[in-house]
């Protein structure tokens, strides 16, 4: 420890910290504007320039490290008068257009000069303006640069924490301007990230844009419900209207970060159709009718179809709370005696029995429940099979930031290329459902390796995993798609507890699509799995016969199902189907009742994130006047039913549930210290673990086949972004993404993809990225909706489809 | 000083080929380096000569060299810093054009000394004829055995590459020339780590000016106490100085340090341009200049520094009875707002905001108080700017307005009575 005295009070401080840290230990106030903690240290403002004595120049306290016995004083008048005259200077050419500025009242440059400024200025020269006009460098970010104080976050923020590196600097002196290439931002993941660190009003929302002033806006701290990261994020409304989203550096497991979904998708609360009433289907069409009606016609088809001994089966979105999800299962379990319970079918390798099983004793035994900054700490971090930039972009920029630190190493295996392969030391372009074949090699012993790509990565990877003390793997969920799921959730055991059988620090944890996936588990609602992942009453055996009775909560099992079901959506109509959801979709094209339920955004709950951390949701706005919540009406239809009324309200919820899973809500802080649920009482497959050839096999593949993937994209998740008119206005409408091989990119332009498979094709713009491999193509899951079903089988996943590329003008021929 | 050292060739056409090089001694110097010295015991004869560095700050050579991490794995570089862009300096342009093998060997003895195998030499953009007959030695170097693999049959091996600068000054500063040669944004990098421990690529480099190095060969093909024994204690060596401004014969001298100002301008420079001199700028435009009445000034880096200047690049600006102070403080201050980096708060938007006064003040829009700012903003400028780029700035444009304040005032005063 080093001794330092800092404005008269003496403190012990670790060698290396600096002076900024340590006066904000003290709660002493340095002002900064380049300064942010997690970016690199830039000491350009030369706001923080603090007195030590001894040194005859004012040093600056963000980059200056303590010494021993060190004096300083950050209040001394030389340094005052150095604050007011920095802030002079900064003010020379800012232009003072406060009043039309988005950024006034919440303006650092006006909150350091309210504080530390003098009173006037003594510029009486004309100020430097750029251009009268604003720039939208796209079509969510606009750019003044007269108010730009140079601070270089935005760029410092594009580069270290998100990659993208789509801004920089041109020019030099005063005329340097923040900038992309030709003034527009190329590369851009339109995260939006740059806006939040902007000290002024320099960068600004294009959807916030002169829209409200920042006092007039009610603030809600609540949970993104776009994936399982799960940001925080505060919804700013005005007058119940929705205005903005922002996010606070203090806050949250992603502090300032978000992504373009979390920051510019949350008009999904205004999009859309709105179911408003109930409605039951009566000769053919859908009619309006009272709750009464409605509640009774479903309780009298679930009492028939109980009672007869029928097949009930229930859906729910992984959108939903715990709480809504906890008694969704004790309204299948208990009133309509059916374990026949799904959340994201589209999970088909969960079908089995003994892939339920594989599945229980990874996240009860294995799953790490801590941080995400404590795995990150690992050496070795292995991303398997996933996309984290796309699929949980926020995950992927504080592993971006992680890497940071010297010594530490990426590798990377997933079917899809992602925004951190350029900082992996080894990436490979795996067909999903080969993970169990790559961790098979990863932990075998003998050096042969097979030829090919898989066995350049693993001589590349093998050795960095044996000299890595501490692994972090963060695993994606596309293998659960495949047939393949259970032999890879067995290896995925198999390899984790033999890393920790050689000593090591082993930290698994998965990487969900949706914001609360691991909770909807937690509760119970899988097939086979109590509350608490005890052992549950066994399903049914998995049939694709229709069910007599589909009750399908806040999914679209009939669309693309990436809220729902594509695989056990029935191939033909259940004799009926429930649905009891926000928002028409295509299930409720097919629906026999549609009951209204209250959207995100409309209840308060919580959510289980990936870390397995419970956040709470708050509610930004009421729903719909009258609307029984989810939970009244699942109460309703019990009591319809002649059953016990049902808990409704929250934490009546969560006190049973605690009751149910003791564990809930437990949450570690670091290694050692993690509380995995761990329950033990998920046998062991029995039958030996084989060393697995790979599922799919690219070599074997005709010239015009391809695999077929999808999953969720930047601007994507489900069918939930196809309500955001923001996110829809930067993807352009369906593509298919893919790698065309020979040739260059020009002679692609402008061509189509189409995918021909049995009963039906798929034909959209095609989009480049050579990082993809030959072999494989990308649809995200929200533009397969009209043909998820088709496409996307449960016994073919990747999907073998042909392809054909078009120009515009064959077609048009 | 008679003899000539750097510039004995300079008037040869021939000087800067290799022949003609090697007749007059070159590359003994290196032999005797190779021969007879291990690196360390290079680095303790350069500092025991107490050559200091000609770019600027003149920090001893061998010292700098010593930090150099001994133990490191990376490798380690060698920059030439050939940026030259202080107004009134050319002597580096010179020494490259006439006589570039005296650099060439001296890099090659550096890089021996920091165990270097790769080395850097960073040259100003606009400096056409540098650039080819730097070019042209190092492949002559190359054919005869003094560049390349196994250097003069030693273990010593060097590869030179030749960076060409795209025109900003602040390249000129160490560790913005790192960012530079690396593709990046030219701009000055937080110290420390100095560039000794991590500089180029995060890898120990060491940076000197084209004249330190250039010394080298003399030095060893001389010895040290010939080195040593060349004007005053501190400031060893032979020197060039760069002469111009309004004196009768401007031009590129080599001296011996610690002579006057006076002796400088008068002797050398031929005397002012029309009647008497004003003041004059002993070592570039950031070097704060001097009245007449203070032209008794030595000329090396300690006693410059305590009369509160600095010798910098020695380029020494003669400033006759005509010159209008206001108008040359304002020609050095627009120079530094144009060259800023723009990475720094008080030098990017302070020397702006200075140039806007000075033009106003020059057009005769002069206010009461434009002076009492400008000196406000130099204060707010002088040690607070990222690098010396700013601090320089401000430094020589306060000078102008402490020794010669009554020239702005009589600009400012003539409105007043008008208005």
């Amino acid at each position: 420890m080093v001794t330092i005295t800092l404005d008269g009070q003496k403190l012990e401080v670790d060698p290396g910290t600096t002076i900024l840290t340590a006066a904000r230990a003290l709660a002493i106030d340095i002002p900064t504007f380049c300064y942010q903690e997690r970016l690199s240290i830039s000491a350009s403002c030369r706001m923080c320039l603090v007195e030590v004595e001894g040194r005859n120049k004012l040093e600056p306290a963000c980059a200056t490290a303590v010494a021993p016995d060190m004096v300083i004083h950050s209040r001394s008048d030389k340094v005052v008068a150095t604050r007011e005259d920095m802030l002079e200077m900064l003010l020379a050419n800012h232009p003072l257009d406060c009043p039309v500025c988005d950024k006034g009242g919440e303006c650092e440059l006006q909150d350091t000069v309210f504080q530390y400024g003098k009173g006037d200025s003594r510029l009486r020269d004309p100020k430097r303006v750029f251009r009268q006009r604003d720039i939208e460098l796209n079509k969510v970010i606009v750019f003044n640069a007269n108010r730009c104080i140079q601070c270089q976050r935005c760029v410092r923020i594009c580069e270290e924490v998100v990659g993208d590196v789509a801004l920089g600097t041109a020019e030099r002196g005063l005329d340097s301007e923040i900038t992309g290439v030709r003034n527009s931002l190329k590369d851009c993941s339109h995260c939006g990230n740059c806006i939040e660190v902007c000290p002024v009003g320099a960068l600004m929302s294009v959807p916030y844009r002169y829209k409200a002033r920042p006092w007039d806006l009610v603030k809600t701290e609540t949970i993104c419900g776009f994936c399982g990261t799960g940001c925080s994020l505060t919804v700013e409304t005005r007058d119940g209207e929705f205005k903005r989203i922002k996010s606070d550096f203090d806050t949250g497991i992603n502090g300032e970060l978000l992504c373009a979904k979390g920051r510019f998708g949350f008009d999904i609360i205004d999009g859309g159709t709105r179911i408003e009433q109930p409605m039951i289907r009566k000769h053919g069409s859908l009619v309006p009718a009272s709750w009464d009606e409605a509640i009774e016609y479903v309780a009298t088809k679930a009492r028939v179809v109980r009672d007869s001994g029928g097949r009930i089966q229930g859906q729910i979105s992984p959108r939903q709370t715990n709480e809504t999800a906890f008694m969704f299962q004790t309204l299948m379990r208990q009133v309509f005696g059916s374990q026949d319970i799904h959340s994201s079918t589209r999970f088909s390798g969960l079908r089995s029995k003994a892939a339920v099983t594989a599945l229980a004793r990874v996240v009860a035994g294995v799953v790490d429940r801590m941080p995400v900054a404590s795995v990150l700490e690992a050496e070795c971090i292995f991303l398997l099979g996933s996309n984290i930039s796309e699929e949980n972009p926020v995950t992927g920029y504080l592993l971006r930031s992680a890497l940071r630190e010297p010594k530490k190493q990426l590798v990377i295996a997933s079917s899809r290329p992602c925004g951190l392969d350029d900082i992996a030391t080894a990436s490979l372009r795996l067909l999903p459902g080969n993970e169990a074949h790559l961790l098979s090699l990863l932990s075998k012993e003998e050096d042969h390796l097979p030829d090919g790509a898989i066995g350049d990565f693993v001589s590349l990877a093998k050795p960095i995993l044996a000299a890595s003390n501490r692994i972090a793997l963060l695993i994606g969920t596309e293998f659960l798609r495949t047939p393949q799921a259970e032999n890879c959730l067995r290896w995925i055991e198999q390899v984790a507890e033999r890393f920790k059988a050689h000593g090591k620090i082993v930290n698994v944890q998965f990487l969900f699509d949706r914001p609360n996936q691991l909770g909807l588990w937690d509760m119970g609602c899988l097939a086979g799995v109590a509350p608490g992942w005890q052992r549950g009453q066994d399903p049914p055996t998995a049939t694709d016969d229709p069910a007599d009775l589909l009750y399908v909560l806040g999914a679209d099992a009939m669309g693309s199902g990436s809220d729902g079901d594509p695989i056990g959506v029935p191939a033909s109509q259940p004799s009926c189907l429930v649905l009891h959801a926000s928002h028409f979709n295509k299930t409720a094209e097919r629906a026999d009742v549609l009951l209204p339920a209250a959207t995100y955004g409309e209840e308060n709950g919580t959510f289980t994130n990936n870390e397995g951390r419970v956040q709470a949701l708050q509610r930004v706005r009421s729903g719909p006047q009258d609307q029984p919540s989810v939970r009244q009406v699942f109460d309703h239809i019990s009591q319809a039913m002649g059953q016990d009324p049902m808990l409704v309200e929250a934490d009546q919820v969560r006190a049973r549930i605690a009751v149910d899973c003791p564990s809930f809500g437990q949450f570690g802080q670091s290694p050692g210290n993690e509380l995995p649920v761990r329950t033990n009482n998920w046998p062991d497959a029995g039958h030996p673990l084989a060393a697995p050839s790979k599922h799919r096999d690219k070599s074997n593949l005709k010239d015009h086949r391809r695999f077929l993937i999808t999953g969720d994209s930047l601007f994507q998740s489900g069918q939930l972004t196809a309500r955001s008119s923001v996110l829809n206005s930067l993807d352009s409408g369906p593509y298919v993404e893919l790698n065309p091989g020979a040739g260059p990119d020009r002679a692609f332009e402008g061509m189509m993809a189409t995918l021909f498979f049995a009963g039906g094709n798929f034909t959209a713009p095609l989009r480049i990225n050579r990082a993809f491999d030959d072999k494989t193509v990308f649809v995200p899951e929200r533009f397969l909706a009209d043909h998820g079903k088709k496409l996307l089988s449960h016994v073919d996943y990747p999907r073998v489809v042909d392809m054909v590329l078009s120009s515009l003008d064959d077609t048009s021929e | 000083m008679s003899e000539l050292v750097l510039l004995e060739n300079i008037n040869n056409p021939n000087a800067h080929r290799i022949e003609t090089y090697e007749k007059s001694g070159g590359y003994q110097g290196l032999r005797t380096v190779l021969r007879d010295y291990a690196p360390d015991e290079v680095i303790e004869a350069v500092k025991f000569s107490n050559l200091r560095g000609r770019g600027g700050a003149g920090f001893p050579t061998g010292l700098k060299w010593s930090f150099v991490p001994k133990d490191s794995p990376l490798p380690r570089y060698l920059c030439c810093n050939a940026d030259e862009g202080e107004p009134g300096t050319f002597k580096d342009r010179i020494l490259m054009e006439r006589d570039p093998h005296q650099l060439i060997e001296g890099m090659v003895i550096a890089a021996y000394a920091i165990r270097c195998q790769t080395a850097y030499l960073y040259i100003r953009g606009e400096y056409g004829l540098s650039i080819e007959h730097c070019q042209q030695a190092i492949d002559e170097a190359h054919a005869l055995g003094y560049l390349g693999q196994n250097i003069l049959d030693s273990d010593h091996s060097l590869q030179i590459h030749i960076h060409k600068g795209a025109g900003a000054y602040i390249c000129g500063e160490e560790t913005a020339l790192l960012e530079s040669i690396e593709g990046k944004r030219g701009q000055p990098k937080l110290k420390p780590p100095f560039p000794a421990v991590a500089g180029l690529y995060e890898c120990p480099t060491v940076v000197n000016n084209v004249e330190t190095l250039a010394c080298l060969p003399h030095l060893f093909q001389r010895g040290v106490e010939w080195f040593a024994s060349i004007g005053p204690e501190d400031a060893p060596g032979p020197k060039l100085f760069c002469l111009s401004g309004q004196l009768k014969k401007p031009g590129l001298y080599e001296m011996e340090m610690g002579l006057s100002l006076e002796e400088v301008l008068e002797d050398y420079g031929g005397g002012p341009l029309q009647g008497q001199f004003k003041a004059a700028i002993p070592g570039g435009v950031s070097a704060p200049m001097f009245p007449r009445s203070e032209f008794d000034v030595k000329m090396d880096f300690g006693s410059l520094a305590a009369a509160g200047s600095m010798l910098g690049s020695a380029g020494v600006i003669g400033l006759d009875e005509t010159a209008s102070i206001p108008k040359v403080a304002r020609r050095i201050t627009e120079f530094f707002s144009h060259e800023s980096c723009g990475k720094c708060t008080p030098c990017r938007e302070g020397l702006t905001w200075a140039a806007k006064i000075l033009r106003r003040i020059e057009a005769g829009q002069g206010q009461v108080g434009d002076v009492e700012q400008l000196d406000r903003l130099c204060n707010g400028i002088f040690g607070n700017s990222f690098c010396a780029l700013g601090d320089g700035a401000a430094w020589a444009l306060g000078a102008t307005i402490k020794h010669f304040r009554h020239e702005f005032d009589a600009l400012i005063q003539p409105q007043l009575r008008v208005g």
